[in-house]
């Protein structure tokens, strides 16, 4: 849901944030705990229709990551590359507004440049395009946003698609006589580990990780950061505030430590 | 009165002889509740009273809302009620104290009073049949409220009282709004001859003592709505000592 804040109150919370306090009692570097719980469809739980899936929360947001394989025809534009979708939707209960509607369009173009970062996903590997040009798998990462209250969406959905893409295995791709064959018993698991996307908000001087929601809305400039193993992949700011380049590099710190903290855990 | 906890589809009493009140329905034997809350019986008339519910307005309720949209002469509220409520431009305080008319030129500049996503402090000064109500702020108690920290709560978990502005004793200002929104900030002006005002000390910029009391009593009203226990100025100061 879009949060509305007066000006006072984004004044209020910036002067926390400031103070290196935060509504919930944390420091502008402590992370909140994560929960997920990746999902599999099989004989035990037939009504999971995507191939793996992730339920994840973090404060009261909650959301639902599924991954779902199909083979299909190559896009003209890249005939040797898989296909990789990334789709949003919200409960009835939590409609996005046009502003969030353009917010989701730039996650999405920021989830697929992580997943797909190096290290991440091979969309060329022979797993993934076992018949460059005819036939290739396209992989679909649907999200579905139950609450977005406390923040954090972008986050949490590039750890629940990196969650369920670790269990994920990809089957073997056979043709026989002009058809495709799907061997469902010869499965095999991605290689790699996509980039963790990890967000940061500058206020005033300071930099706060794991934002609430109203905290996103009152930070000047907002980072977006993907990294994995002290290596980063994509860094994408948004918000009106300018960035200097120092600022930019303890965004990138700040964040690069969220990451190791959260792939430890 | 009989008081019970039922869930819907749950059977409430038999269905001789019995009226069936609000939240009731019937199958061919037996009153059957349609919503989660307590029963009660009334003589022959059976009736529920659910737990979660819109914030229903009384006059001179004090509630706190957020302005989302302005409108020809007046603003609208969200108090957390079924309908927006209106504050219209003569129910608020001119600058300076001025009496008089409201004019064209007050009319363009409403936005100087509020803006959309601005917080205030009324009371309900009219509520009618159709569950419209509208709002006052005409006293010096009431108005924006620009430096603090706006909390929620559940408006069923709020006792009406005499009072619903307080100090803490950590110094923290904490208004209790009868619609289940709470302020928080720093300490309360006194409002001329009035007790304590809503108003906030205009840029105070607090202490980390008292932001950080700031942030326990937010923690202490979350806790208290989530463990379902009503929300006043006793359940909050044991609260902190408990923290």
């Amino acid at each position: 849901m879009a949060v509305l804040l007066s000006q006072g109150e984004k004044n209020f919370l910036a002067q926390m944030i400031a103070s290196n306090i935060r509504i919930d009692g944390r420091t502008r570097t402590d992370i909140r705990p994560v929960c997920l719980e990746v999902l599999h469809a099989n004989d035990e739980a037939p009504e999971i229709l995507a191939d793996v899936s992730c339920r994840a929360s973090i404060g009261k947001t909650r959301l639902l990551v599924g991954i779902s394989l199909a083979i299909e025809t190559p896009a003209p534009h890249a005939p040797d590359q898989a296909i990789l979708r990334i789709s949003w939707m919200n409960s009835a209960a939590n409609e996005p507004t046009p502003e969030q509607t353009e917010t989701y369009e730039l996650y999405t173009d920021i989830l697929h440049a992580s997943l797909i970062a190096k290290g991440g996903l091979d969309l060329s590997s022979e797993l993934l395009a076992p018949f460059p040009g005819e036939k290739v798998w396209a992989v679909s990462v649907d999200i579905l946003v139950f609450d977005d209250a406390d923040g954090g969406v972008l986050d949490l959905s590039s750890l629940a698609a990196c969650a369920a893409l670790a269990d994920l295995t990809i089957p073997a791709v056979r043709e026989k006589d002009g058809a495709v064959i799907i061997d469902e018993e010869d499965r095999k698991p991605l290689d790699g580990a996509p980039p963790l996307v990890t967000t940061v908000g500058m206020f005033q001087q300071e930099f706060a990780a794991d934002m609430t929601g109203k905290e996103e809305a009152t930070a000047r400039t907002v980072v977006h950061i993907a990294s994995r193993g002290g290596r980063v992949g994509l860094v994408r700011t948004r918000g009106l505030g300018a960035i200097l380049p120092a600022q930019l590099t303890t965004a990138v710190e700040l964040a690069m430590g969220v990451e190791q903290r959260r792939s430890v855990a | 009165m009989a008081q019970d906890l039922f869930v819907p589809g749950e059977e409430v009493a038999d269905i001789s002889d019995q009226l069936r009140g609000h939240g009731i329905t019937t199958n061919d034997t037996h009153l059957v509740s349609s919503l989660c809350g307590i029963s009660s019986q009334l003589h022959k008339l059976t009736f529920m009273t659910s737990f979660k519910t819109w914030y229903q307005p009384r006059v001179g309720d004090i509630v706190i809302g957020r302005i989302v949209s302005i409108e020809g002469r007046k603003w609208k509220v969200d108090v957390g009620a079924p309908q927006h409520g209106r504050l219209m431009i003569s129910s608020v305080n001119l600058p300076g104290g001025e009496l008089r008319r409201r004019d064209q030129t007050d009319e363009l500049n409403m936005r100087s009073f509020f803006i959309e996503g601005d917080v205030l402090s009324a009371e309900v000064q009219q509520t009618n049949q159709d569950g419209s109500f509208t709002l006052h702020t005409r006293s010096e108690r009431y108005g924006k409220l620009e430096h603090g920290y706006f909390a929620r709560t559940e408006s069923y978990l709020v006792k009406r009282a005499n009072r619903h502005i307080h100090t803490l004793d950590n110094g923290v200002g904490l208004i209790i709004g009868v619609n289940g929104r709470c302020w928080i900030s720093g300490p309360r002006p006194m409002a001329a001859g009035q007790g304590e005002s809503t108003k906030d000390m205009a840029d105070a910029v607090l202490s980390v003592d008292r932001l950080r009391g700031v942030a326990r009593t937010a923690r202490a009203i979350e806790e208290l709505t989530a463990e379902r226990k009503f929300v006043t100025l006793e359940s909050i100061t044991a609260r902190l000592a408990d923290m």
